[in-house]
């Protein structure tokens, strides 16, 4: 049995998983998600339990329409969670801002993590803590995977009690940080199709009535502040009084513990967990503990600093605030960051760090070998020049901005990739070739090619559709054919360009001479021209053929064939390999996928498929 | 940043992990987590996932005991370090402590592709070791991939082996019958995870 579905006792549960037990917890009936690291396993785990617990789970086609339909569920009288990671919380804030307003019935939970150090995050360092003061929602914000499930739990009364949406706020050290759990009882949701939905115009807003809800939703964050206060998840930790205090949140608050045990010292802390932050608490803890300074401990942006400065100055008492001053705003919060900020404050003497003491290469990551984004690559980059400008988007694909593919000249965020291909082609002239994934073809593809075709842009859109959701961990999505562990309608990608009036064509990308005549064919073309370039992903289609026990052919270079143009190391697959003191190339049978493109790239038919194959 | 002396504490043991993604980090990690709790022991860990991992510099932080308060090892403070892939051990040096880090290497040399591309060749063992030297207090380099790939035809059983002679050495503060009734209920007695951590603990080196 998964920890997670153990009756009781304790057990060691990654911070995603959590989430999962304490929805689990609060008899929670339905779940969505457009997965996004670090929270993708939010939605998975829920979808590998889906059956044993009859808790509802759907993959989205965005994280708008997920926080949609979770709001529906919600609005019908059903408990329902919502995940998605720091960028999705963007998408979904256009239908997120108004549920405070409109109000729900049934507990609804939006989780979302946020990723310092963009560990997995390439558009930028956000702090979505500031969308829950816009939004006027509560946010919880856990600093460990007990917390993590007790918040989840506690959420969905909370959300009940204000017929609110309240957000769950994880950071990619809680989400993929794994501590002990103490399980509760797991309680059975209400049954789908057991929801009511009551006509009323409590569900719809137009002005004056926004307004006058506006000012409603000023009085209710007064009563959640005060409901915070009450929570007991803001804790102070005893120290002494008369000199620094610290506040922090989160995984900083782990930290704080971190560095005051490694300085040997016992310095007042108090955690905030519980958006809106209780003033009258943090002044109290200032006051109490007589403190002259106060470090705010927080990841990303200055959201406690301002608040404790804003209580500080109200209160008109003397104490120093310090946060971002000394600790930076950027990069994920370690203990010694705290270590250096307390040594400035205190007049410790810490040594600097030195930089890193040896010369490290760094192994970036790469796309899988015989990946289908390689071989649409290098056949585009064959037809299209690399002098050609290339719009780039969210997925795998990004590996591609590395050595020696180096295509892909901006990347902004899901599907941007074809509306900012049109702008440049408007500036410029010049026709720009974006790619798309196939699930960013659903998730925002889909207005982006509208665009296009209607004002009359002159672009390639290339889709490279590996038939799922990849880099998040092979999830599915509206062109895979399955959902949840189900079979599902299959939309074709192919079908909805023409509809939408494009010049459309479907490629191989592992018959690379016949891509690439497609490719000239449809260079030589004018106006939007869609060419969706289809192969399974190769992680997917390898792990299929050891459950089926299908043969993969393994590929080897023939030595004697070998005229040693490294054409073959041109092609960036971490399989192939150049012995400099040998001077020969040769392929790691250990990590050949069989893909077979090293084969048509080489002039002189010297990479060849080894007769016997492996599992 | 700031680097101080980690001050030893009564209850606290931090094991780091790295390796290729794909390689068997986290596997390694889960069994030995896995493994503390079943003596009783307070476990914490932090992992990554997604994009960061494809057949990138994979890390598993885990600290046992109840003294260790997050879930990323501080710097200096580790006990030991493990290294399914050589080079990977390098970017760990910070976490590392002359007077105690114990570093259990495997030899096996997986070129990035970068170095293919650019043709820098792959340092030899002993330039990796010397470096390494002199930031930890020992290091232990087996053929743990060689002997995998001898005993069981496959390279991913490395993982268990480089852990067979953990064992053997008493580098970790887990008993060796709590690991292999740990591995046996996780993977199960057939198969070769067995296997292997018997003939690495018994094996000559």
């Amino acid at each position: 049995m998964l920890d997670v579905l153990k009756p009781n006792g304790s057990v060691l549960l990654l911070g995603d998983d959590a989430v999962v037990r304490g929805a689990l917890e609060a008899g929670v009936s339905f779940s969505s998600t457009y997965p996004g690291t670090p929270v993708s396993e939010v939605g998975d785990l829920f979808c590998q339990i889906s059956k044993e617990t009859g808790v509802h789970f759907e993959y989205c086609a965005n994280e708008k329409v997920a926080a949609e339909v979770a709001a529906g569920v919600a609005f019908s009288g059903l408990r329902s969670i919502v995940s998605f990671k720091h960028f999705g919380f963007n998408v979904a804030s256009d239908s997120i801002f108004p549920l405070a307003y409109h109000g729900v019935k049934g507990g609804m939970v939006i989780v979302f993590s946020d990723d310092p150090n963009c560990w997995s995050s390439g558009q930028s360092e956000q702090d979505t803590r500031f969308f829950a003061k816009i939004g006027h929602m509560p946010m919880l914000e856990p600093s460990n995977s007990q917390e993590v499930k007790d918040f989840t739990k506690y959420a969905f009364d909370l959300s009940e009690k204000y017929n609110m949406p309240v957000l769950l706020r994880l950071t990619t050290r809680i989400a993929y940080g794994k501590t002990m759990v103490k399980l509760g009882p797991i309680k059975k949701g209400k049954a789908l199709g057991t929801g009511k939905f009551s006509n009323s115009d409590k569900w719809s807003t137009m002005p004056p009535k926004i307004i006058e809800r506006h000012a409603e939703l000023h009085e209710i964050i007064e009563k959640l502040e005060k409901e915070s206060s009450n929570s007991g998840f803001n804790k102070i930790l005893n120290g002494n009084k008369g000199g620094v205090g610290l506040i922090a949140s989160g995984v900083s608050y782990t930290c704080c513990l971190e560095a005051c045990d490694r300085l040997g010292l016992k310095l007042p802390i108090m955690k905030l967990s519980f958006y809106p932050y209780p003033k009258k608490d943090i002044a109290k803890f200032i006051k109490e503990y007589d403190l002259k300074e106060v470090l705010t401990v927080e990841e990303i942006e200055d959201f406690i600093e301002q608040q404790v400065k804003q209580v500080v100055a109200e209160e008109g008492m003397q104490v120093k605030v310090i946060g971002k001053e000394l600790i930076q705003p950027w990069g994920e919060m370690r203990s010694e960051k705290i270590i250096y900020a307390l040594g400035k404050m205190l007049g410790i003497e810490i040594p600097e760090e030195k930089k890193t003491p040896v010369d490290v290469f760094k192994r970036d990551p790469i796309l899988c070998p015989g990946c289908p984004h390689r071989a649409s690559f290098w056949n585009i980059k064959q037809t299209m020049g690399a002098e050609a400008v290339y719009g780039g988007d969210i997925g795998c694909y990004i590996l591609g901005i590395f050595d020696p593919i180096n295509m892909q000249d901006y990347i902004v965020s899901m599907g941007s990739g074809t509306g900012i291909a049109h702008g440049i082609h408007r500036a410029t002239g010049k026709t720009v070739v974006a790619f798309m994934g196939d699930s960013t073809f659903f998730h925002s593809g889909l207005p982006e090619i509208a665009n296009a075709v209607y004002n009359q842009s002159d672009m390639i859109i290339i889709v490279l559709d590996n038939g799922i959701t990849a880099m998040t961990g092979q999830q599915p999505n509206p062109g895979a054919g399955i959902k949840c562990e189900e079979n599902a309608p299959k939309l074709s990608i192919e079908e909805i360009c023409r509809a939408m009036g494009a010049e459309v064509a479907v490629v191989n990308p592992f018959a690379t001479k016949k891509m690439q005549e497609t490719l000239k064919e449809m260079k030589d073309k004018k106006g939007v021209r869609v060419i969706v370039s289809r192969q399974p992903c190769r992680l997917m289609f390898m792990r299929n053929a050891k459950k089926n026990k299908i043969k993969v052919p393994v590929y080897y270079i023939d030595q004697k064939l070998c005229k040693k143009c490294g054409k073959c190391n041109e092609y960036g697959c971490p399989a192939i390999h150049y012995d400099k003191k040998k001077d020969m190339y040769y392929i790691d049978e250990n990590m050949c996928w069989g893909c077979s493109v090293c084969s048509q790239i080489c002039p002189y038919g010297a990479i060849k498929a080894k007769p016997e194959q492996k599992e | 940043m700031a680097e101080t002396k980690s001050k030893p504490k009564a209850d606290e043991f931090n094991i780091l992990i790295t390796g290729v993604g794909g390689q068997g980090v986290m596997t390694l990690g889960a069994i030995i987590a896995q493994a503390a709790i079943n003596e009783g022991k307070e476990v914490r860990t932090s992992e990554l996932h997604g994009l960061a991992k494809r057949f990138g510099h994979t890390e598993f932080h885990l600290r046992i005991g109840k003294d260790a308060k997050t879930t990323i090892i501080p710097n200096k403070s580790a006990d030991v370090i493990i290294a399914l892939e050589p080079l990977e051990s390098l970017p760990l040096i910070k976490y590392c402590d002359k007077e105690k880090t114990v570093a259990f290497l495997d030899s096996i040399q997986i070129k990035p592709t970068k170095m293919d591309i650019k043709e820098i060749p792959y340092p030899n063992l002993e330039e990796i070791k010397e470096k390494l030297k002199s930031h930890v207090k020992e290091i232990n380099m087996y053929d743990a991939s060689a002997e995998a790939v001898k005993q069981t035809g496959k390279r991913v059983y490395a993982n268990i082996y480089l852990l067979g002679k953990m064992l053997k050495y008493k580098a970790l503060p887990i008993s060796a019958r709590t690991v292999s009734k740990t591995i046996e209920k996780e993977f199960g007695k057939e198969g070769f995870n067995l296997k292997i951590l018997d003939s690495a603990m018994k094996g000559k080196d």
